[in-house]
């Protein structure tokens, strides 16, 4: 079977953050190239990283996973990776997974941007 | 279409493919629902099937997409608490039974997680080394007492998940 979509949506410049938008189901098929977007990224030194989830239906543990390695590399950088628009079910996993308190989240891009 | 009465066992036989994983999510989520899960518990067994199959895929089967997995979902009672059980069974590598567990939360770092989530939200979790190789899995989760269908068809006020305990060491 192949690949047919691509989780990351679209990857933008809002003010000093980067927005990544990420849609679909992100689970161990497609957190490959979610990490991949997100390393790119990070290597730019971006002041602040916002992972849009919102037009996430699914994410199992390698998705989290890939999260949790964004938010290391951007806390080494002095960088702050924000989360926003987890729908109930994503949100679901992280608290089954005890991250929903290491992460900053967000329900808007704006609190977002200004927190 | 009614809710499912009879345990007949849905079988599904796949490979270690993770395209082949939306398929078993489809399948496990509409016979959770059919069994008479409310959604959110709908969603966890999803999960945790997901995670199971990661697992078999990633270090079963060392990421090979060609391997084979057998799997079945079936309804089962418990005094009187409909669940599903869903056996999953592989040709993989063989683990010691001894080191699946959980690893410890506190330690916050990428991957791992699999284990714990299945845990956390099955009420059994077994692993088995059949003598004739690859490993074998079943899953247990019934629907708390709170929220078992009414006579209307409709669902109580589930109480919050209890986290069972790892089962699996």
């Amino acid at each position: 079977m192949t690949d047919s979509y691509n989780v990351v949506k679209q990857i933008r410049n809002t003010g000093n953050a980067t927005v990544i938008d990420v849609s679909g189901e992100v689970d161990l098929q497609h957190s490959s190239t979610l990490r991949t977007a997100l390393m790119t990224q990070i290597a730019a030194k971006p002041e602040k990283l916002i992972v849009n989830l919102e037009e996430v239906s699914y994410m199992d543990s390698s998705g989290v996973a890939t999260l949790v390695e964004a938010l290391q590399r951007m806390r080494r950088g002095k960088g702050k990776l924000v989360l926003i628009k987890l729908s109930p079910r994503v949100l679901n996993v992280f608290e089954i997974a005890r991250l929903d308190t290491i992460f900053i989240i967000h329900e808007s891009e704006q609190e977002a941007l200004e927190a | 279409m009614d809710d499912l009465k009879v345990a007949v066992p849905v079988k599904l036989g796949i490979v270690s493919d993770p395209a082949f994983l939306p398929v078993v999510r489809a399948t496990v989520g509409r016979m959770a629902e059919l069994i008479g899960f409310c959604c959110d518990d709908s969603d966890k067994i999803i999960l945790a099937l997901d995670e199971a199959l990661a697992n078999v895929i990633r270090h079963g089967y060392d990421g090979r997409s060609d391997g084979p997995v057998e799997l079945s979902f079936e309804r089962v009672e418990r005094e009187g608490a409909s669940g599903i059980k869903i056996n999953i069974r592989d040709q993989g590598k063989q683990v010691d039974l001894s080191k699946i567990r959980s690893r410890d939360l506190e330690d916050i770092r990428p991957g791992g997680l699999g284990v714990h989530i299945m845990n956390t939200v099955m009420n059994d979790v077994r692993y088995d080394c059949p003598a004739d190789g690859g490993m074998a899995l079943t899953m247990i989760k019934y629907i708390e007492p709170a929220a078992q269908p009414t006579v209307s068809g409709e669902q109580t006020q589930r109480s919050p998940q209890q986290a069972s305990p790892d089962k699996s060491t």
